[in-house]
């Protein structure tokens, strides 16, 4: 008991002396500080990292802007400012309240900035009038900066104020007028690319005139990592062009058939994510979510369409490898129709291909031939095929949101139809790519790719790496049975494609460049059908595959070919390959935007 | 009547006035936020906080009216359902990077602040069996499980703060019930170590603490050599701890990390907690000996310190009342401290005396931590202020440990 009493009274004694020592002996230190000097701080944001392309070519960067902040108590000092600016710089009225009500309604009694982009004019003219405006203070801040013409924006993404929730969750890591990543990459690696905000802290006197930093309580910003893709921004921009000639709205993706690395990809219809980055109205935000090609979805990892005919490659290798025809046998003599029970199958060619093997089907693209295969084919053999290609799970690939494709298995159509509900019949639908099977343009763009590398299913991936950080491991897995001569089988058949003259797509056949591909036409029962184009080259020595989806866009060959043979053209163009000596490419890796990476994120004038 | 004529009205006294001190600090508090905003934050905390006290002064009385033979039943009851309630707590979706409230429309109620009272009367209860003995180890082992799963689950939240309180009733309780020094020692330097090697690699850059107080306990060891098995434990503990503490320190994520150092050294954490200490330290100082007057506080207005009707109380407490005020409200939390020790001697039921001491244990420790911190010797540990401090699950604890001692006092002659 003696004991218990005399430690609680060295532990009062103990806080007595503390706070004599406070409020007694440092009184007047502590009053001085109190009554006339401040310490004031300042956040200073982290700079967020860039984003790269493999040549090291600034595809992201940020770029210094000013705004004009107030602090203000109340709704009322605000309308008075704004009403005394407004004689001098041009300000709506209306629309600055209106703002600073949704500001007050998001983040409460935090300073309004008044002009979040302020030009020279407005700065200046704050900077002067300071004694008439003590409130408005000049404030520097480092706004995202994305390729114009919504170039890669899909992949690339956006990043947005964070939203008072982000807030408060973050335990002080945000404050009010943040940024963070919303979509695409921007958000996958937000924390890697999310700069640590420094402060600096300032002894103030009552007045507003700054005495000095104070350097025990102020800390420097670390920036963010930096991204480096896999992406050739140039291919990138090149591919947005091909696809930008077409109205429709369009996926592709171009991937390094060894490793996965994402060359370029698309998402048509795109978004400028500068208008987010710079704080996007509601009205335009509204519009662009009505939109009826949503230019907000990401159709790279998100849309799911059926394969169609590229999805013969995947049956092709069911056939092979379960012997379910000899393929140099002729199955079929195609006449444009296969008749199955008393339904009409059409095969896409009304006047039929005459007699076809495994090896003239692909070529030609023959459906009828393919009938007869999924009369012939088991529910479960066909998805186990589909499944090695992987239509069944997600690619893996790094964005956000990604979506799996579809396999039907016998267990799949039991649940849907019930048990014995559901015929043979489905599975004509299912070897021409149709029915139930599902997948995006990365699904197929692997198919192309697994064909390439020699049976290997790849991690499509758009970061090769961050800076500063160990490589980041990629899954590959085998296909199985994709090899010998099946795999040389499937190969010849791609090449053919181009190559044969009766080919779907000899049209766009290269004389310097071969090409192995396939075509496909999903029909689509809303409206055209979907134009499927899926490609690697060159035939001997794969370098890159590729998938392309036109929507609406008619027959695969006509509008999806041809554009990846300009990609292909392009990418492989000797002299694009073989640049002349570097002295004729000055500054190619560097932009103006190199010098903000070093910029001054400070401000903050009274 | 009998229950009147013997309650501790000191206590009660106390506890009033307290209380009424608090309210006040926290109307001065929403008082200073902007004009335009007054009546709103007055309309939340302030009002929020008289809900609260309605409720608190309910619990008291309930408390207080059911006989503490109930409370003796009920107590492994209460201790399962505040473990319980924990787990639920850690399972629910993250609030922010911590995860300790559930959330019931306005109301957001902290199981960890109850799960101290549970942890008391739980304990008073296995101490008070008589045969009885905190130093044989069928009493200590099953007190070590039950400080030890609750300590874990609240340090998972994380709340390093709330997880110390737990050490800062369990040593007094069992010292009460005959604990030898030698084992206080041995519960409690294994932590001290971890501090010492923690704060010595990353804050001072200084091994020499540790060593020096590894050397420190083994003289203890050597003087206490008759106790051998508990000598040698001693020293393997500790000498233990400083050999895989820096190897489990490495494992840990560096946010994890930062997190234990800036809660040892809150002025690592300069946009955080060491800011908070600096404000708090110029608003406690600058009150000086005789404060700024009620409602005069400037500091409180100027920069926002986010727990300023929270955990930092204090510091407009300080500001305001200045030294005086400071030194009264310490008396009186003084006075409440020794009348429940006194309490704890009066009575017959060992139970009641076990739990008096983890009472008075629980203020004494709420209230160093509290005040140390605003005065920048404690660590910013996010533990309130009992009575004074803004917050519903404090207020409903306090008021119920209350109750349980007014309970105690007037039926001291019971068993």
């Amino acid at each position: 008991m003696r004991t218990l009493i005399v430690l609680i009274a060295i532990g009062f004694s103990i806080i007595i002396g503390r706070l004599f020592t406070l409020q007694v002996v440092q009184h007047e230190q502590y009053a001085q500080f109190a009554r006339d000097n401040q310490l004031e701080r300042e956040r200073i944001q982290g700079p967020r990292g860039l984003v790269r392309d493999r040549t090291g070519r600034i595809v992201v960067d940020n770029a210094l802007t000013f705004q004009i902040v107030m602090q203000w108590r109340t709704r009322d000092e605000v309308q008075r400012a704004v009403r005394e600016l407004s004689p001098w710089i041009p300000i709506d009225t209306t629309r600055a309240m209106a703002r600073f009500e949704a500001w007050q309604k998001r983040y409460g009694r935090v300073a309004f900035p008044l002009f979040p982009d302020a030009d020279k004019f407005v700065i200046s003219f704050v900077r002067e009038n300071w004694e008439q405006f003590p409130h408005l203070r000049v404030e520097s801040r480092l706004r995202r900066r994305y390729p114009d013409l919504g170039i890669a924006a899909h992949v690339l993404g956006y990043v947005g104020e964070v939203s008072q929730t982000d807030i408060e969750n973050s335990e002080g890591v945000f404050v009010a007028g943040d940024f963070l990543g919303k979509a695409g990459l921007e958000r996958q690696y937000e924390s890697r690319l999310r700069g640590t905000p420094g402060q600096r802290a300032m002894e103030v006197t009552a007045s507003g005139t700054a005495l000095g930093e104070v350097s025990e309580l102020s800390t420097a910003p670390i920036p963010g990592r930096d991204l480096i893709l896999a992406m050739d921004y140039d291919m990138q921009e090149y591919l947005d062009s091909l696809l930008a000639e077409h109205d429709n709205p369009a996926a592709a993706v171009v991937l390094d058939v060894e490793t996965g690395g994402i060359i370029a990809a698309a998402s048509r219809p795109p978004y400028d994510p500068n208008e987010f980055a710079a704080g996007v109205s509601a009205g335009h935000l509204n519009s662009m979510l009505m939109d009826r090609t949503k230019p907000l979805f990401n159709r790279i990892g998100q849309a799911r369409y059926p394969p169609a005919s590229t999805f013969k490659i995947p049956v092709a290798l069911a056939i092979l490898e379960n012997r379910i025809v000899d393929p140099a046998r002729i199955l079929a003599y195609c006449d444009g129709t296969h008749r199955f029970g008393n339904r009409i199958f059409r095969c896409w060619k009304e006047e039929g291909h005459g007699g076809m093997n495994l090896m003239s089907a692909i070529v030609n693209s023959c459906d009828v031939y393919f009938y007869k295969i999924g009369e012939m084919t088991d529910v479960d053999v066909l998805a186990a095929s589909a499944t090695a290609f992987g239509f069944d799970r997600k690619t893996g690939i790094d964005l956000p949101t990604e979506v799996a494709g579809n396999v039907p298995t016998r267990r799949y159509y039991d649940k849907r139809f019930g048990k014995g509900r559901w015929t043979q019949g489905l599975m004509l639908n299912n070897v021409i790519g149709q029915g139930e099977y599902l997948g995006t343009v990365l699904h197929v763009a692997r198919v192309a790719a697994a064909v390439a590398n020699g049976g290997w299913l790849v991690q499509p991936h758009f970061v090769d790496r961050v800076a500063g950080e160990p490589p980041i491991e990629r899954t590959r897995e085998k296909v199985p049975g994709l090899e010998g001569n099946t795999l040389t089988f499937l190969r010849r058949s791609m090449l053919n494609v181009v190559e044969d003259p009766s080919g779907t797509a000899a049209w766009t056949r290269l004389s310097w460049l071969k090409v192995a591909g396939k075509t496909g036409t999903a029909q689509n029962s809303h409206g055209d059908h979907h134009s499927w184009y899926m490609a690697y080259a060159p035939a001997d020595d794969p370098k890159i595959a590729l998938a392309i989806m036109v929507e609406n866009a008619g027959h695969g060959g006509e509008v999806s070919a041809p554009i990846a043979r300009d990609f292909l053209a392009e990418y492989f163009r000797p002299s694009r390959l073989n640049p002349p000596p570097p002295t004729a490419r000055v500054g190619s890796g560097a932009t103006p935007a190199d010098s903000t990476r070093n910029a001054n994120p400070q401000g903050g004038m009274p | 009547m009998r229950l009147t004529r013997d309650v501790d009205w000191v206590i009660a006294i106390c506890c009033g006035i307290l209380t009424l001190v608090g309210l006040s600090i926290v109307f001065s508090v929403s008082h200073s936020i902007g004009e335009e905003h007054a009546e709103w934050l007055r309309g939340t905390y302030f009002s929020r906080q008289l809900l609260w006290l309605g409720m608190g002064m309910f619990v008291m009385l309930v408390a207080f009216l059911i006989p503490f033979r109930v409370y003796e039943t009920l107590a492994f009851a209460a201790y399962a359902v505040c473990l319980i309630l924990l787990i639920v707590v850690l399972a629910l979706p993250a609030r922010g990077e911590t995860q300790r409230w559930f959330v019931i429309g306005p109301l957001a109620i902290q199981p960890s602040e109850f799960t101290k009272v549970a942890v008391i009367l739980a304990w008073a209860r296995v101490l008070a069996s008589h045969r009885s003995n905190p130093n044989r180890p069928r009493t200590l082992i099953p007190i070590l499980i039950m400080f030890l799963v609750p300590f874990a689950l609240v340090l998972r939240q994380p709340d390093l703060g709330t997880a110390m309180v737990f050490v800062g009733i369990l040593l007094p309780v069992l010292y009460w019930r005959g604990f030898r020094g030698l084992h206080i020692l041995f519960l409690l330097s294994p932590l001290v170590s971890s501090v010492l090697i923690i704060y010595g690699e990353n804050v001072t850059h200084n091994p020499w603490p540790f060593g020096i107080f590894i050397v420190l306990i083994l003289i203890v060891a050597y003087l206490r050599r008759q106790f051998l098995v508990e000598s040698i434990s001693l020293v393997v503990a500790n000498v233990g701890i400083g050999l895989f503490l820096p190897v489990f320190w490495g494992h840990l994520k560096p946010y994890q990390q930062r997190r234990v150092t800036n809660f040892l050294d809150p002025d690592s954490d300069k946009l955080g907690a060491g800011w908070q200490v600096i404000q708090s330290k110029i608003a406690i100082g600058s009150g000086g000996f005789g404060g700024k007057g009620y409602l005069e506080g400037t500091q409180k207005a100027l920069d926002y310190l986010p727990a300023k009707h929270t955990d930092f109380i204090f510091s407009v407490l300080g500001e305001e009342l200045g030294f005086v005020g400071a030194l009264a409200i310490l008396f009186l939390f003084g006075v409440l401290i020794v009348r429940t020790l006194m309490v704890a001697q009066k009575t017959k039921s060992e139970f009641a005396a076990t739990a008096c001491v983890g009472i008075a244990a629980y203020f004494a420790f709420q209230i160093f931590v509290n005040i140390g911190m605003t005065a920048g010797i404690a660590p910013v540990a996010g533990i309130p202020l009992p009575f004074i401090s803004y917050g519903g699950s404090s207020m409903l604890v306090s008021f119920f440990l209350i109750g349980l001692l007014l309970n105690f006092s007037a039926r001291w002659s019971e068993y």
